[in-house]
C-alpha cells in the first residue's frame, strides 16, 4: 500500500513537471515581444502586413567575410537612413541573395554602390527605376534595393498602393527556379516528382487524404466517443478525469512509455524553434506563423529547393517535423490495429440484399461504360477503378452469402442490352465528331488573380485542355512564355527558330539553354559561337589548347575575384568540364577547384592559385563553369601550362534559369522581324520545339493580344503543366490597375 | 475511321470488356466455358477473372497512377464502408467534434486545420444522411 501511495506521488510529480512546461510553452508562445522603435515598427509592418521575412543585421561591423549573416539568404534587411553612418555604410549592408528596404526618415544621398539620393517626400536617382514614388534595383551586387521615403509609408493610401506593388514582387519571386544546368537525370527526378505532385493533386487523393484523417480520428477518438454516446455516462466530476488520467497514463506505462515520453521532450523542444522562428523572421512569437512555417516546410518537393539554396533551417524544421509526426504515428499503431480488427470483419460480415446485386451491378457497369466511351482512359481510369472496386466487393459478398442468383427476367435483359450498346455508340459518335471538329477547349484568364498589379516573371498553371481569354497588353519590353518569344513591342514580326540555325542577320534574341546543349551548339556553328562571346569575365569559359596528358600535373589556375562585395555565399568552387569525344557526343564531369576562404577587404581583388588536373578530355578544348559564381565575382582566369605557356580562356555568355543571354541588332523602330534562337533540348525537348513565327498586330488601341501566340503554343503541347511568363526585365507590370 | 479506332484502342478493349461482364451476369456463359474447358467454373469466377482483366488494362495505360489510385481508392472505400456500417451515433457525435474544433481552429488562425475539420463535418453529415436513407435498402 504504501509503496503504491510512493508510485502515485512520484507519477502526480512529474505530471506536474509536463504541466509546468506546458504552461510554460503556452504563456510563451502568447507573448509578443516588441519595443516599439521607428526601425522596430517598420521592421513589424514589413513583416505581419506585408509577410515578408525580415532579417536581423549582424553587430559586427567589420568589413570582412561574414560581417551580415548568409544564411539568411531569402530575407529582406529593413534599414532607416538615419541609422546608416560614416563608419558602416550602406554598401556593407550589401549580402548575395539578400534585400534591402532602406526607408529614408532622414535626408541621405549615396554613390556607393549607386548613385541616389532621398528625403522624407522624395527619391531621386538616374540609375535607380521609379516605381509608384518609390526607387528599386534588382541584382545590384546580388543584391535587390528599395529605396522608399518614410511619407509614403506613413499615408494609409500610399502605404496600400505601395502594399500592391510589393505583393506583386512577392509573387513574381515566388515563381518556380528554372534550373537547365542539373544533369538529365536530375531533370527527370523532378518530372517524376511533378507527375507525383499532379496526382497528389487529384480528388482521389484529396478523398483519401480525408478517409484516412478519419481513420485516424476514429481510431484516436473510440474510447472518446464511446464515453460520449454512452447511456450510462458518468458525472464530469474530478474523479473521473484522475482516473482518465491515470488511465491513460497506466497505459502509456504498460505500452509506449518510450515514444510518450519521446513526444514529451520532442514537444518541449518546440518551444525553442518557435522562439528561434519568431526573431529571426521579425514575426515575434508566433505560433499561428510557426505552422504556416511548418505547413510550407513540410512538402518534399520544397524540400530540394532549401537544399539547393543553402536554407538549412528549413531543412531542420522538415526533419524534425517529420520525425515528430513518425513518433507520433507510431504512438497510435495500437489504436490503428484495435480499429483494422474492429472494421474488417464488420465489412465482411455485411450481407448485401438482392435487389442491390440485382440492380447495382448492371448499373456500375453502365456508368463505366460511359466513363471509358466518353472520355479519355488517361482522364477517367480513377472512376473505372473506383467502380471495379465496388463490383469486386459486391461479386464477392455475392459469392460468400450467395443471397441473389443473377436471374433477370427477358426485359429486363434487353433493356440492360439496349442501354449499354446506346452508350457505347453514342460515346463513339461523339469521339468522331470530336475528332473532326478538333479538341474543344475551355478558356480561362491569362493572369488568373484578382491583384491590381501583377508583374513579370508570372508563372501560370496549365489544366487540361485549356486556353486562355483575349488579354490585350501595351508594354515597351519584350515577353517570352518559357523559352518562347510570344511579344516584342518594336517588331511587325517575331519567329522562334532553332539556335543551331543561328545567323547573325537582323535583331535576334538567344536563350540560355542546357550548358550540354549550348557546348555542342557552339561547337557546331561558329557564328553563335561568336556571338556568345564575352569580352568581360564569365563563369563560362572555353580552354583552348591545354595539353592534358603532359601538362597535367604541374599545371595551375589562377582566379582573382573582384571582392567587390562581403559574402559571394561559396565556400567551395567546384568546376564542371564539358567537351566532345571521339563520336561527336558532349560529356562533362565536375570535380573540386578550389576552396574559397573569402576576401581579406571589400573592393580589393584577391588572387588564388592553385594546380589545374582536369580530367582526362578527348578533344584540344573544353569548356568550364565555375558553379554558383557570377561574372562580377570573377576579375580575371589564367590557366599557367607546362614551359611558362599562359592559356587565357574564352569566356561565353550564360544565365540562369529562363534568360536571354545575348542579342543583337535591336533597334527601336525596325520594319523586319525579330528572332528568338532556341537551343533544342536533345534529351527532352527536341520532340517539343516548335517553330513559332507570327505577326505583332495592334488594335486600334495599340495593344496587343498576348493570349493568342501563347494558345498557339499550348496547342501545340509546347507549353505544359506550369509555364513561366516573363521578360528581359524584373518586375515588369503586365497588369496596372491605378 | 482506322484513325479513330486506333485512337480509342483501350476504350474499346475495355467496352468490349465490360460487355462481357454485362453478358456473364445476364446469360449462363459459366457452362458454356466449363463445358468447353471441361472444368467446374462458377459465375463468380469468370466476372472476378475479368474484373481483374479491367484492371490490367487500366494498369498499362495509366501505370504509376493506377498503383497509387488503387491502393488509395481501395482504402476510402473501404473506410467509407466501414462507416456506413458503424452505429449512426458515432458518426454524428465525430460530425459535432469536428464542427466544434472548426471555429476553435480558425480563432488559433490554423486556417487548413478549420477548412478540414469544416470538410470532416460536412462528409460525416452526409454519410449519417445517407446511412439513415440507404442502410435498410442495400443491406440485410
Amino acid at each position: 500500500m504504501f509503496s503504491m501511495k510512493k508510485y502515485l506521488n512520484k507519477d502526480i510529480f512529474k505530471i506536474q513537471i509536463i504541466l509546468f512546461l506546458v504552461s510554460f510553452g503556452i504563456f510563451s508562445v502568447s507573448l509578443n515581444v516588441f519595443a516599439q522603435t521607428k526601425l522596430d515598427y517598420y521592421k513589424k509592418l514589413f513583416a505581419e502586413d506585408f509577410e515578408f521575412i525580415i532579417s536581423e543585421e549582424s553587430q559586427d561591423t567589420s568589413l570582412g567575410v561574414g560581417s551580415t549573416p548568409s544564411d539568411l539568404n531569402d530575407g529582406y534587411l529593413v534599414l532607416l537612413s538615419s541609422s546608416i553612418s560614416k563608419e558602416k555604410t550602406l554598401e556593407n549592408y550589401f549580402v548575395k541573395n539578400k534585400k534591402i528596404i532602406l526607408v529614408c526618415d532622414k535626408p541621405y544621398s549615396t554613390t556607393n554602390p549607386i548613385k541616389f539620393s532621398c528625403d522624407k517626400s522624395n527619391v531621386f536617382s538616374s540609375e535607380l527605376e521609379n516605381t509608384a514614388g518609390f526607387l528599386r534595383k534588382t541584382w545590384l551586387q546580388g543584391t535587390d534595393l528599395y529605396v522608399i521615403p518614410e511619407n509614403i509609408l506613413v499615408s494609409p493610401d500610399e502605404r496600400s498602393n505601395i502594399e500592391e506593388y510589393f505583393n506583386a514582387f512577392r509573387r513574381s519571386d515566388a515563381v518556380p527556379s528554372i534550373s537547365e544546368d542539373k544533369n538529365t537525370v536530375f531533370i527527370k527526378v523532378l518530372k517524376k516528382i511533378d507527375q507525383v505532385k499532379v496526382l497528389l493533386k487529384t480528388s482521389t487523393f484529396e478523398t483519401f487524404g480525408i478517409a484516412f484523417s478519419m481513420f485516424l480520428i476514429v481510431s484516436i477518438s473510440f474510447g472518446f466517443l464511446k464515453f460520449l454516446s454512452g447511456k450510462n455516462k458518468k458525472k464530469l466530476n474530478s474523479s473521473v478525469f484522475k482516473v482518465t488520467l491515470i488511465k491513460i497514463k497506466d497505459y502509456f506505462a504498460l505500452h509506449h512509455w518510450v515514444v510518450v515520453y519521446g513526444l514529451i521532450i520532442l514537444t518541449t523542444m518546440y518551444i525553442p524553434i518557435i522562439v528561434t522562428l519568431g526573431v529571426k523572421d521579425g514575426r515575434g512569437v508566433s505560433l499561428g506563423y510557426f505552422i504556416t512555417y511548418s505547413l510550407d516546410t513540410f512538402k518534399l518537393t520544397n524540400l530540394i529547393t532549401y537544399i539547393d539554396q543553402g536554407n538549412y533551417f528549413r531543412v531542420v524544421i522538415f526533419f524534425y517535423n517529420f520525425i515528430y509526426l513518425i513518433t507520433l504515428i507510431t504512438l497510435f499503431v495500437p489504436s490503428l490495429i484495435t480499429t483494422l480488427l474492429i472494421a474488417f470483419p464488420r465489412i465482411e460480415n455485411a450481407k448485401l440484399k438482392t435487389e442491390t446485386h440485382k440492380y447495382a451491378v448492371p448499373l456500375l457497369v453502365a456508368l463505366s461504360l460511359i466513363a471509358s466511351s466518353f472520355f479519355e482512359i488517361s482522364d477517367s481510369y480513377r472512376f473505372l477503378i473506383f467502380t471495379s472496386v465496388v463490383l469486386a466487393f459486391i461479386i464477392l459478398n455475392n459469392l460468400k452469402y450467395k443471397t441473389f442468383s443473377y436471374k433477370y427476367t427477358y426485359r429486363e435483359k434487353m433493356f440492360i442490352i439496349i442501354i449499354s450498346f446506346l452508350i457505347i455508340l453514342s460515346g463513339f459518335l461523339m469521339k468522331a465528331r470530336e475528332k473532326e471538329i478538333g479538341l474543344n477547349y475551355k478558356e480561362e484568364d491569362l493572369i488568373g488573380v484578382n491583384d491590381k498589379v501583377v508583374t513579370l516573371p508570372y508563372s501560370k498553371q496549365l489544366g487540361d485542355n485549356v486556353i486562355f481569354n483575349d488579354y490585350l497588353v501595351s508594354m515597351s519590353d519584350p515577353v517570352f512564355a518559357d523559352r518562347y518569344l510570344v511579344y516584342s513591342p518594336n517588331y511587325p514580326s517575331v519567329e522562334n527558330k532553332n539556335a543551331l540555325e543561328f545567323k547573325n542577320l537582323g535583331p535576334f534574341y538567344i536563350q540560355n539553354g542546357v550548358l550540354s546543349d549550348m557546348v555542342s551548339a557552339i561547337y557546331a556553328n561558329e557564328e553563335l559561337s561568336k556571338a556568345l562571346t564575352l569580352k568581360t569575365p564569365s563563369n563560362f569559359f572555353k580552354v583552348i589548347g591545354f595539353e592534358n596528358k603532359s601538362g597535367k600535373d604541374n599545371a595551375k589556375i589562377q582566379i582573382t575575384f573582384t571582392c567587390e562585395i562581403a559574402d559571394i555565399g561559396l565556400y567551395e568552387i567546384v568546376s564542371n568540364y564539358y567537351y566532345v569525344n571521339a563520336d561527336g557526343e558532349v560529356k562533362d564531369s565536375d570535380k573540386l577547384l578550389l576552396y574559397f576562404p573569402g576576401c581579406s577587404k571589400v573592393g580589393e581583388p584577391e588572387t588564388f592559385t592553385v594546380e589545374f588536373k582536369p580530367p582526362y578530355i578527348e578533344s584540344d578544348s573544353f569548356f568550364m563553369r565555375l558553379q554558383g559564381l557570377l561574372g562580377k565575382d570573377i576579375k580575371d582566369i589564367k590557366i599557367l601550362a607546362l614551359e611558362n605557356k599562359i592559356i587565357e580562356p574564352i569566356y561565353y555568355s550564360k544565365g540562369r534559369g529562363y534568360s536571354v543571354i545575348a542579342s543583337g541588332g535591336l533597334t527601336s523602330s525596325a520594319s523586319t522581324k525579330i528572332t528568338n534562337y532556341i537551343f533544342p533540348n536533345s534529351d527532352t525537348l527536341s520532340k517539343d520545339f516548335y517553330n513559332l513565327s507570327f505577326d505583332v498586330e495592334f488594335d486600334s488601341e495599340g495593344k496587343f493580344n498576348i493570349s493568342k501566340p501563347i494558345n498557339e503554343l499550348v496547342k501545340q503541347g509546347v507549353l505544359k503543366d506550369t509555364f513561366l511568363i516573363w521578360s528581359t526585365i524584373k518586375y515588369v507590370p503586365i497588369r496596372l490597375d491605378e | 475511321m482506322l484513325n479513330l479506332l486506333k485512337d480509342n484502342i483501350y476504350s474499346i478493349v475495355l467496352n468490349l470488356l465490360f460487355l462481357l461482364f454485362l453478358f456473364s451476369i445476364l446469360f449462363p456463359l459459366e457452362k458454356t466455358i466449363s463445358k468447353l474447358l471441361k472444368i467446374h467454373i462458377l459465375k463468380t469466377h469468370i466476372l472476378s477473372v475479368l474484373l481483374l482483366v479491367v484492371l490490367l488494362v487500366i494498369a498499362k495505360i495509366s501505370a504509376l497512377g493506377f498503383i497509387v489510385s488503387f491502393v488509395l481508392i481501395t482504402f476510402s472505400f473501404l473506410v467509407f464502408l466501414f462507416g456506413f456500417l458503424s452505429n449512426r451515433k458515432y458518426i454524428y457525435m465525430l460530425a459535432l467534434v469536428s464542427l466544434s474544433l472548426t471555429p476553435i481552429m480558425l480563432i488559433l488562425k490554423v486556417d487548413k486545420l478549420a477548412e478540414f475539420f469544416a470538410q470532416t463535418c460536412y462528409l460525416l453529415l452526409v454519410l449519417g444522411v445517407l446511412k439513415d436513407v440507404f442502410y435498410e435498402k442495400i443491406f440485410k
